[in-house]
């Protein structure tokens, strides 16, 4: 379960989160959804405790995040898998050591078990066929799905999604959004998916919230979304200008 | 904004920058730890520090040592005492011209290189990535390229004493007239030590042990102006600046202190 708590967070006199309150149970894939720059990434950097509340709580699993020793912290993020919008591969490490490389720092098993587990998980994003290839030779796509394989490698509970859409083409967002619903269905996991791609929100998402002006003042089914009639998700949604 | 504005946020952020970098130092120091576990990046590292540099370490070695040879040289043939020349220039290598020498090149090319890598890796979110995954950055990036700079900068410094000596030694017999081989044998007189309870010349050791420190503050300069750099090209570029400036500063200073540690209150 992750709990946001009336959180606020400014930086260099700028608010970006005022009052935010968000809560997403187990098992379950929210879309945050909003435009660009509005405050979707330092949420979900809140979740995994690289940025710490002005103001409020965040919860996660039961643990107070910006309070949690470094040592819990360091646990928790190990439950937790984060797909970064560039990916943030490592650049001189090949996709397959990429991969292994949470498994390899934290001694996770021998050598063996590690190629097994990283096999796996480029197999589950269609990408065992690169495993010895530098990132620097990959297009966006591949490395958002190598950043995903990474992502599940330690089998985390908790997934979070920064913009998994930005800067690719139609057919490789629908392949990703299909990665995400895939991933979802088969491991069960807690997401949580940045996005200001329709498509994306509602290909993937159980529930969805808009955010604005630092807070979610919208959430719902996609659904719900699709048909609100408050004005700032219509225009979001629909491009309507009230 | 006023003048005792400016300087007041000038003063703010090199505390900012001297604090984080003292933290870096103490968090690297802290990990020492788990370098058996680091050892196949550190040799990297080492590779990259020590082979990669040394063609140009050496170059700029023996021209160093020609310069200080033909330089006191020229001066010393006046008073017809040329052949001094055999234990100035090993001296002067040794206690000095060596470690600094080897600490620019070092600084400027690894140093740089170091702050470039870590800052290009810091925007393009690598580093977040690596704190996600609970991987500490200081033990998995730091951590390898001080220890590699600190084994190889005293390693490089050797090379450099010894090739300036033997540069020094080839103007003496074009130029000043000294036989090399006699210039040989008074360079080892000069720098032997008898009595010492180190069985290695002081001026040669005291030298190696500026150069590990050098290595050090390279390092660590380097790795913390890369992981501070943030806004793309040009905090990267800005890491970069401010790597080699803050690098080349703490040389001169840590130099100055440990000659003064070494042969003023510890005695010539």
């Amino acid at each position: 379960m992750i709990l946001l708590d009336h959180v606020y967070k400014s930086f260099g006199g700028r608010e970006v989160l005022k009052d935010m309150c968000l809560h997403v149970a187990r098992g379950e894939c929210f879309v945050i959804m909003g435009r660009s720059g509005i405050g979707k990434s330092v949420t979900l950097k809140h979740v995994i405790g690289v940025v710490y509340p002005d103001k409020g709580k965040v919860i996660v699993d039961g643990m107070d995040v910006p309070n949690a020793p470094r040592k819990e912290l360091s646990e928790l993020r190990k439950r937790i898998g984060y797909l970064f919008q560039s990916g943030a591969l490592i650049n001189w490490l090949s996709v397959f050591e990429n991969v292994a490389l949470p498994l390899r720092e934290h001694k996770m098993g021998s050598e063996e078990e590690i190629r097994d587990r990283v096999m796996e998980k480029l197999r589950l994003v269609e990408m065992e066929h690169t495993a010895d290839v530098m990132p620097e030779n990959l297009s966006g796509g591949m490395k958002k799905r190598v950043g995903l394989a990474r992502a599940l490698v330690m089998d985390p509970q908790i997934l979070l999604y920064d913009e998994p859409n930005a800067g690719l083409d139609p057919v490789m967002s629908e392949t990703i959004n299909h990665l995400i619903v895939n991933v979802q269905q088969k491991l069960r996991v807690t997401s949580i998916v940045v996005t200001h791609r329709l498509g994306c929100a509602f290909t993937v998402g159980d529930r969805i919230g808009l955010l604005d002006s630092g807070r979610i003042i919208e959430e719902g089914t996609p659904d719900e979304i699709r048909n609100s009639v408050n004005p700032l998700v219509r225009r979001f949604v629909q491009g309507v200008i009230d | 904004m006023g003048t005792l504005e400016l300087t007041g946020r000038y003063i703010r952020t090199n505390v900012q920058v001297a604090g984080y970098t003292v933290g870096i130092l103490l968090r690297t120091l802290v990990q020492v730890v788990f370098l058996p576990r680091k050892w196949r990046q550190t040799l990297d590292q080492m590779y990259v520090v020590g082979v990669q540099t040394l063609p140009v370490v050496l170059i700029v070695a023996i021209f160093t040592g020609m310069i200080v040879a033909l330089q006191t040289g020229i001066e010393l043939m006046r008073i017809g005492s040329s052949q001094s020349i055999a234990s100035i220039v090993p001296i002067s290598m040794c206690r000095e011209m060596g470690p600094f020498i080897t600490a620019i090149i070092l600084a400027a090319t690894v140093g740089s290189a170091m702050a470039a890598e870590l800052g290009t890796m810091s925007v393009s979110e690598e580093i977040l990535a690596l704190e996600v995954m609970s991987v500490d950055p200081v033990r998995y990036l730091v951590l390898p390229r001080v220890v590699a700079l600190a084994v190889m900068c005293p390693i490089l410094t050797a090379f450099v004493d010894l090739v300036g000596t033997i540069g020094g030694g080839i103007v003496g017999q074009i130029h000043l007239g000294v036989d090399f081989q006699f210039y040989i044998s008074q360079a080892v007189d000069s720098l032997r030590a008898p009595g010492h309870t180190i069985p290695l010349p002081k001026d040669f050791y005291v030298g190696l042990f500026k150069a590990f420190i050098f290595g050090i503050t390279i390092a660590v300069i380097g790795c913390s102006s890369g992981l501070r750099a943030k806004g793309g090209a040009l905090g990267v570029g800005q890491g970069v600046q401010r790597a080699v400036r803050n690098s080349v500063i703490m040389i001169i200073i840590l130099g100055y202190v440990a000659t003064w540690f070494f042969y003023f209150l510890g005695g010539s």
